[in-house]
């Protein structure tokens, strides 16, 4: 699997994808949160808050690096190549959430220390670092989506409804009493700073969801016939 | 049986309601360069995609190298190269970092094995563009190039001239000779253009409906379908002796129905008439017969030649 994991990696760091979609997530969440900042929000909450709209971009990486690559059948050629479907499956999932939640761990980190820096905040590294399975388990939607389908359209469809249903669960009255059950709108309740009440079950019910879904993903992969 | 490559026996795939594969059982030798020939549909790239792991069979067992069961199969595969319905690149990427990821993928140590791969196809002289730039026919020669990276004991190309010019299907077709006589590679080539196969294969194997429909050598298949001139006379035995007499013929024979087949003399049926009406013999047919591979293969599956 390392063979496969330094693959990936390689694939990443020459091609412009990744770059770009970092670089329009974090600008755009930049711009968002200047006007939040001035009604007197922090600058990582209003990060946190701008960053679940911003998720559909998140969700393009899932559509490139799973979509895209059963559609040009390049994941083909790594089975073909005698290496298990185990090891594929994981090594492309492990390069995809490390990739996927850096983008949102570096933004949230850059705004933090904006706010530091500019506006006196406080440096709450805590908060991030206990989202972060939050971030995983979300990303793990667009995982087990591309693994489905494995193909480029209906991936990216597939993508675009869950965001769609993310933000209509966001503006759901009484979102607050059952957000602890979603990760994507457990960040509200780091926004409204009222996250650590509910620990460990936040944590417990993202590693839950992170299971359910990575489990699913394989399932459909290790017996599915590949173009 | 280290001698046989690939075995199947009664393999079968259902997708569905359909049935892609029925019962196929095949044996492919070291060292043999095989001409897998059908229709759209027929099950050519359905068996490849078994063989090399894509797919599931629903029936049958698969053997490489004499090892059938999963993870042996897997482990076998590592001795296979294929490009399978057309090139799967990295679009993004050049044709040298396609190459790198498949070698780490792969776990080749030998990085100079890109340069020489690249070089054995044509592609050494592409730089920086990328593959997405690239024409149809490069997109191929990459295709083969990532398939050769291992060099593979098992070479499976699956409509690998597609795209390419006269010169570069003339390119491909010395390649495989030269990787099949310098390496004693085994390859399995299917292909739409008959003509090429036949000048590529050493045997064949005819696919049809998903059962194989025929498997026959080149000696085989060229006697077949060579060219003969077909004489119906009113006297076939005098013909026979006038024509090993004056003519000298010696590939000669008298079919069942009385008609003989002469392999020689097909270019020149006047010689043949005037030896026989010197002797007063009356022929009452001279006609030049023999099927191309793409007739023979038409014959075989009841279509039009």
């Amino acid at each position: 699997m390392a063979k496969l994991i330094k693959a990936e990696i390689y694939k990443l760091f020459h091609s412009i994808y990744l770059w770009c979609i970092f670089a329009c997530y974090l600008v755009l969440n930049s711009i968002l949160l200047v006007d939040y900042i001035k009604r007197g929000m922090t600058c990582l909450t209003s990060s946190l808050y701008f960053g679940f709209f911003l998720f559909f971009i998140i969700g393009a990486i899932a559509v490139l690096f799973f979509g895209n690559e059963f559609d040009q059948r390049v994941i083909q050629n790594y089975v073909t190549a005698g290496n298990s479907r185990t090891a594929i499956f994981f090594a492309k999932v492990i390069v995809f959430l490390t990739g996927s939640v850096s983008i949102i761990v570096i933004t949230l980190l850059i705004h933090a220390l904006i706010g530091m820096i500019f506006l006196g905040e406080p440096l709450d590294i805590k908060t991030i670092v206990c989202l972060i399975p939050s971030f995983i388990a979300t990303c793990t939607v667009p995982v087990f989506i591309g693994f489905l389908f494995k193909d480029i359209g209906k991936t990216l469809a597939g993508s675009l409804i869950f965001f769609v249903l993310s933000v209509a669960s966001v503006n759901t009255k009484g979102i607050m009493e059952w957000a602890i059950y979603l990760p994507d709108a457990q960040r509200l309740l780091a926004y409204k700073g009222v996250f650590f009440d509910y620990l460990p079950m936040n944590i417990i019910i993202d590693v839950i969801w992170t299971i359910v879904f990575l489990i699913a993903s394989y399932a459909v992969f290790c017996r599915s016939n590949l173009k | 049986m280290e001698s046989f490559v690939l075995e199947t026996k009664g393999i079968s795939k259902k997708y569905r309601s359909t049935l892609a594969l029925d019962n196929v059982s095949l044996k492919l030798e070291k060292g043999k360069i095989y001409g897998f020939i059908g229709q759209n549909g027929a099950g050519k790239t359905t068996l490849i995609r078994l063989i090399t792991g894509l797919a599931f069979p629903t029936g049958g067992e698969l053997a490489l190298w004499g090892k059938s069961s999963e993870k042996e199969l897997q482990e076998q595969r590592k001795r296979i190269g294929s490009l399978i319905e057309g090139p799967a690149l990295y679009t993004n990427m050049t044709a040298y970092q396609n190459m790198e990821v498949q070698r780490i993928q792969r776990g080749i140590p030998d990085k100079s094995i890109i340069e020489k791969t690249l070089n054995l196809v044509g592609l050494s002289d592409t730089g920086r563009k990328k593959v997405r730039n690239f024409s149809l026919g490069m997109k191929q020669r990459l295709g083969i190039a990532v398939a050769l990276l291992n060099t593979p004991e098992f070479l499976i190309l699956d409509e690998p001239i597609n795209g390419l010019d006269p010169a570069g299907i003339k390119e491909v077709r010395n390649l495989i000779k030269t990787l099949n006589k310098e390496y004693g590679m085994t390859i399995l080539i299917s292909s739409h253009i008959l003509e090429e196969l036949h000048n590529t294969a050493t045997d064949f194997i005819f696919i049809d409906k998903g059962r194989i429909i025929e498997e026959i050598s080149e000696a085989e298949l060229n006697e077949k379908c060579k060219q003969r001139v077909e004489i119906k006379t009113s006297d076939p035995q005098k013909a026979l002796m006038v024509l090993e007499q004056k003519l000298h013929a010696e590939k000669i024979k008298v079919m069942p129905d009385n008609t003989i087949q002469l392999y020689e003399y097909v270019d020149d049926l006047e010689k043949i008439a005037a030896a026989l009406s010197n002797e007063d013999i009356l022929v009452t047919g001279l006609t030049v017969k023999g099927d191309t591979l793409e007739e023979y293969f038409l014959n075989k599956i009841g279509g039009n030649a």
